[in-house]
């Protein structure tokens, strides 16, 4: 393999892109060789450079990006010095890119199969017969089913993870030899996902092709490539054998990651999360020396701000195990940042009698238009179930999740409690108060500040035309609305404090001028601004990095703790929803599948759908080892046109015909708290293994041989 | 990232930030050159606007009395300069004055299409689609010879007709700025719709509005000048670009003068408003 000339190959290569204050530096002093069925994973948060490096790969850097110095050597010659023709050539053909956003990467005006030509028309000079041919046999390798009817379909027609299948089939028909993947799943459900990632790890072996995956997800670079590349601030920051840095992580920006991820095999108090502090520093403020040094525990002084750089140095552990940190070797004997305790809360609270939150049998459908014609004739609308009998409660002071892929009706049912939705049948009582038939605007203020939500998107969650001082102090005054304008101030400043972000440099500032992550601080403390008694928070924190994510999840249960509310977690991340919550929902279409408490939901005996969820669930850990033989196959089915049986029917793997797909399934009670919504009995579920499995001594032979 | 800073610095950033590409610089030039000219119009025209000096003179050349006349003068002896200057103020005024209610009209109705939705939105749609259907030339004459040619009655005229587009915008703007968080998290925090609707919802529409006033204040202008063609402008003695145009149109042929200065002035005015359109839309953009 040495002897080989690599495939492709970055030499120091800095990359800067040129903006109207002056050139910025993405990516510095990359290295990377890629050989014949290599598999390399660039991992890093966003802002970190690694979609910069795969588009320098290609030579694909747009007007305003710069190649600084270094050079990109393709088969041993520099894409630098060749020709657009030449590079034309090599792009899409022997070099293809998977994006991260099927839709965006389709045409949705074009076919699919037309679109699939288009490849195979310009990369290669193949009759149209074996054009044909080699598309069909494409389609089958990605393992979509009928792939001359999809060939006719547009792609709105297909669902999110058959279209990703197209990009990667699309990527596939010219046969390339190298791969670049950016975040190709992002967009995807968890079971989507891990049907993708299996088809990836599968397609690499039958084409043999070498690929680079990007991803911000530790565990799926774990499940997909051999190796690994860290990425923090447009460095390299620690390169290895993926196995070996995630077992002896040696830069303290890997290991501060690997603890940022809450794990799905253990409790909260086994594996307390230690965010780490701090935030990457933007591109044009590095600071001196070490980049990560501010947020470093191991920071010392005189020695990680050295002015000249950290180099890549060899870790102790493996020949191949690259660091940049000058600590490397003494740091294995210092003494590692405190863990912080565990939020340890109170279970007992959970034995109130009477429940905060009661949704009883609660039903919403929406009615669906589904042309104009039919909307004339006023009798032919179509009808989406999307709450189908949801029962639960919500006690004082605890914590629960909703769990669920996309469409499976969650957020309808935290709009159905926050009365901007109202439910076609069923109750849903607050503090013994039927609100079900109060629409938002009639309810009174205490009501509304005892009710309150965080939202996904930091980006949308707060005005970005109003200073976030302003919008704070708005909601306090609406809740309190005896305050008078300065003590209305004052107590915007406590709540800032209280997540923990400086009202003196904070107040007047535009949402734009803050990150993701104080954003969603922002929005958080607008949630608590009239001590409520329930918060719905609506993924909280799936669209931050992963070091925010960690911090923020622990402001959450502070917050939780100090306030004494219940909060209702809607998401659909298993790991995160371990780590936080006492009870758990399971939602499938509408459908509860199973729910229980977060230890019962945990172990067996699962419901088929909970047994798929957590098998997708990508883990980082090496010290835990997952199965891997539960896939859902197949997309989600039509809202409209839901199967008749049990929702899951149409993709379970325990699927019995004749019963599953006739009988809506019965909701069996394996404890006072926990039921399975299944046919299957219980005893068969409960003699299911479990998902994880935990390996003290870290070595598992499955890891090995993949 | 930096701090907040006042309004006026902000402006003045951004002023100088439009001014950074040419075409930028040559649009804000001309409108402020149009706004400085309407501004001091009686200090900088050389004669007064009804003056009769002494009929088709050409332009740059002297008059029995041995007067400068740089734009020559029209068929009844006025000095076409000072009247293109004095015109600069009706035709700014009205058409910024009458840009003003239609924007108040379209931009609340399209608000509350946009966030009501549904019935709401279906009727006032479909009166904008009606009144977007007829030609707006006829709309204009029919209002203005149905109330008689005034300032006023070219603010009702504009109004009526512009209003139906700019309802179409906002409306646009609205229904993507609805779906968004804050907006939920407005009415989940108990707002009323009139909070929701011009203080969280308007002051996010504002780049593209802007962007769409100023050209909208140069249709205006044209329009202005149209009317003042056809006749139904600004009554007499009132000098506006339009009319200047109209009555020099029989003289054209030998005097074209009377006519090609005026329509400068309006094509220069109308021009700066959409450079410096296009340039704000730049700027918005890449924000």
């Amino acid at each position: 393999m040495d002897t080989q000339t690599p495939l492709l190959e970055a030499k120091n290569l800095s990359i800067a892109y040129s903006t109207r204050s002056g050139p910025l530096n993405a990516v510095i002093n990359f290295n990377m060789t890629l050989h014949k069925g290599d598999s390399i994973g660039i991992v890093g948060e966003s802002g970190c450079g690694k979609t910069t490096v795969l588009l320098a790969l290609m030579n694909y850097l747009g007007k305003n990006g710069i190649i600084t110095s270094g050079d990109i050597f393709f088969k041993g010659k520099s894409l630098l010095s060749m020709s657009q023709q030449e590079l034309t050539d090599i792009r899409g053909n022997q070099i293809s890119m998977i994006y991260q956003e099927p839709m965006s990467a389709l045409n949705p005006c074009l076919t699919i199969g037309k679109q699939l030509f288009e490849v195979l028309a310009f990369h290669s000079n193949l009759s149209p017969s074996e054009a044909q041919e080699r598309t069909i046999e494409t389609l089958h390798d990605v393992r979509l089913p009928e792939p001359e009817h999809i060939m006719t379909c547009y792609p709105h027609q297909i669902s999110g993870g058959q279209q990703q299948r197209i990009v990667i089939a699309m990527a596939l028909l010219s046969r390339p030899t190298v791969l670049l993947l950016d975040e190709p799943t992002t967009a995807l459900d968890v079971t989507v996902e891990y049907g993708i990632i299996k088809l990836i790890n599968s397609l690499k072996q039958k084409y043999g092709s070498s690929m680079i995956y990007i991803s911000h997800n530790m565990g799926l670079i774990r499940q997909t490539c051999e190796d690994l590349i860290v990425m923090y601030s447009g460095h390299a920051v620690e390169t290895g054998k993926t196995k070996d840095v995630f077992s002896k992580p040696s830069h303290p920006y890997t290991q501060g990651l690997l603890k940022c991820i809450p794990s799905p095999a253990h409790e909260p108090s086994e594996r307390p999360l230690s965010p780490i502090k701090g935030q990457l520093p933007p591109a044009n403020d590095r600071p001196k020396g070490c980049f990560f040094g501010p947020r470093c525990h191991f920071f010392k002084e005189g020695l990680c701000d050295n002015p000249n750089g950290i180099p890549l140095e060899k870790t102790p552990f493996h020949p191949n195990h690259f660091s940049r940190c000058a600590r490397t070797h003494e740091l294995e004997k210092l003494e590692q940042p405190p863990t912080p305790k565990a939020a340890t809360r109170a279970s007992s609270s959970t034995q109130d009698t009477h429940p905060l939150l009661s949704i009883q049998n609660i039903k919403k459908n929406y009615h669906v238009q589904q042309s104009l014609f039919s909307s004339l004739s006023s009798s032919k609308t179509k009808t989406i179930k999307a709450n189908n009998d949801i029962s639960l409660s919500v006690y004082k002071g605890q914590i629960v999740s909703i769990v669920g892929e996309s469409g499976c009706g969650k957020t309808t049912l935290a709009k159905l409690i926050l009365g901007l939705e109202k439910p076609s049948s069923g109750s849903i009582s607050f503090d013994n108060q039927n609100i079900s038939d109060l629409s938002v605007r009639t309810r009174d203020t205490s009501l509304i500040s005892h009710l309150q939500m965080i939202f996904q998107n930091p980006n949308e969650t707060l005005n970005p035309s109003l200073s976030v001082g302003y919008q704070i102090t708005r909601a306090v005054r609406k809740f309190n609305p005896q305050l008078s304008k300065k003590d209305a101030r004052k107590k915007a400043f406590k709540l800032f404090d209280m997540v923990s972000l400086s009202p003196q440099i904070f107040f007047n500032r535009l949402p734009m001028h803050l990150s993701g992550g104080q954003k969603q601080r922002i929005g958080i403390s607008r949630a608590f601004a009239g001590s409520p008694s329930l918060v719905i928070a609506d993924e909280p924190v799936s669209a931050l990095d992963v070091s925010v994510q960690s911090s923020v999840i622990e402001l959450l249960h502070k917050l939780q703790l100090n306030e004494n509310c219940s909060l209702l977690v809607i998401s659909h991340d298993l790991s995160l929803v371990r780590y936080l919550s006492d009870f758990v929902v399971v939602m499938y279409l509408g459908h509860i599948m199973e729910s229980g408490p977060v230890r019962d939901i945990f172990s067996p005996p699962f419901n088929p759908y909970t047994e798929a969820l957590l098998a997708a669930v990508p883990i980082a850990d090496v010290s835990i080892s997952k199965r891997d033989d539960i896939v859902l196959e197949g997309n989600l089915p039509s809202p409209f046109n839901p199967p008749k049986g049990c929702p899951l029917s149409s993709r379970c793997h325990r699927f019995i015909e004749g019963l599953c797909d006739t009988t809506p399934p019965p909701t069996q009670k394996i404890s006072d708290v926990h039921s399975i919504t299944c046919h299957i009995p219980i005893d068969t579920l409960k003699s299911q293994p479990p998902i994880f499995t935990t390996n003290p001594n870290q070595n598992n032979q499955k890891e090995t041989k993949s | 990232m930096s701090a907040p800073t006042s309004s006026l610095t902000k402006l003045f950033r951004i002023l100088k930030d439009i001014a950074s590409s040419p075409f930028g610089f040559l649009g804000l030039f001309l409108t402020l050159f149009w706004i400085f000219v309407a501004i001091f119009a009686p200090l900088l025209a050389p004669f007064s606007p009804t003056e009769l000096i002494q009929p088709l003179v050409k332009p740059l050349s002297y008059t029995k009395n041995g007067q400068l006349l740089i734009l020559g003068s029209d068929h009844i002896g006025r000095d076409v300069l000072s009247r293109i200057i004095h015109g600069t103020r009706p035709v700014l005024f009205w058409s910024i004055f009458a840009t003003f209610p239609a924007y108040f009209i379209g931009s609340s109705l399209g608000l509350a299409a946009g966030y009501y939705k549904k019935s709401t939105d279906t009727i006032l749609s479909f009166i904008a689609n009606l009144i977007l259907s007829f030609p707006v030339l006829v709309l204009y004459l029919i209002i203005i010879v149905y109330l008689g040619p005034s300032g006023s009655n070219i603010v009702v005229a504009i109004t009526f007709a512009s209003s139906p587009a700019i309802f179409r915008i906002v409306r646009a703007l609205t229904l993507d700025i609805a779906g968004r968080d804050f907006i939920n998290a407005a009415q989940i925090r108990g707002e009323s719709s009139l909070y929701i609707l011009f203080i969280e919802i308007l002051p996010n529409a504002k780049g593209p509005l802007i962007v769409d006033f100023c050209l909208r204040v140069g249709y205006t202008a044209i329009t202005i000048g149209v009317l003042g063609f056809l006749g139904l402008g600004l009554p007499p003695p009132s000098p506006d670009w339009g009319s200047m145009i109209n009555s020099g149109r029989p003289f054209a042929l030998f005097m074209p003068h009377m006519v090609i200065f005026p329509c400068i002035a309006i094509s220069s005015f109308v021009l700066g408003l959409n450079l410096l359109a296009d340039e704000i839309n730049h700027i918005n953009s890449r924000i």
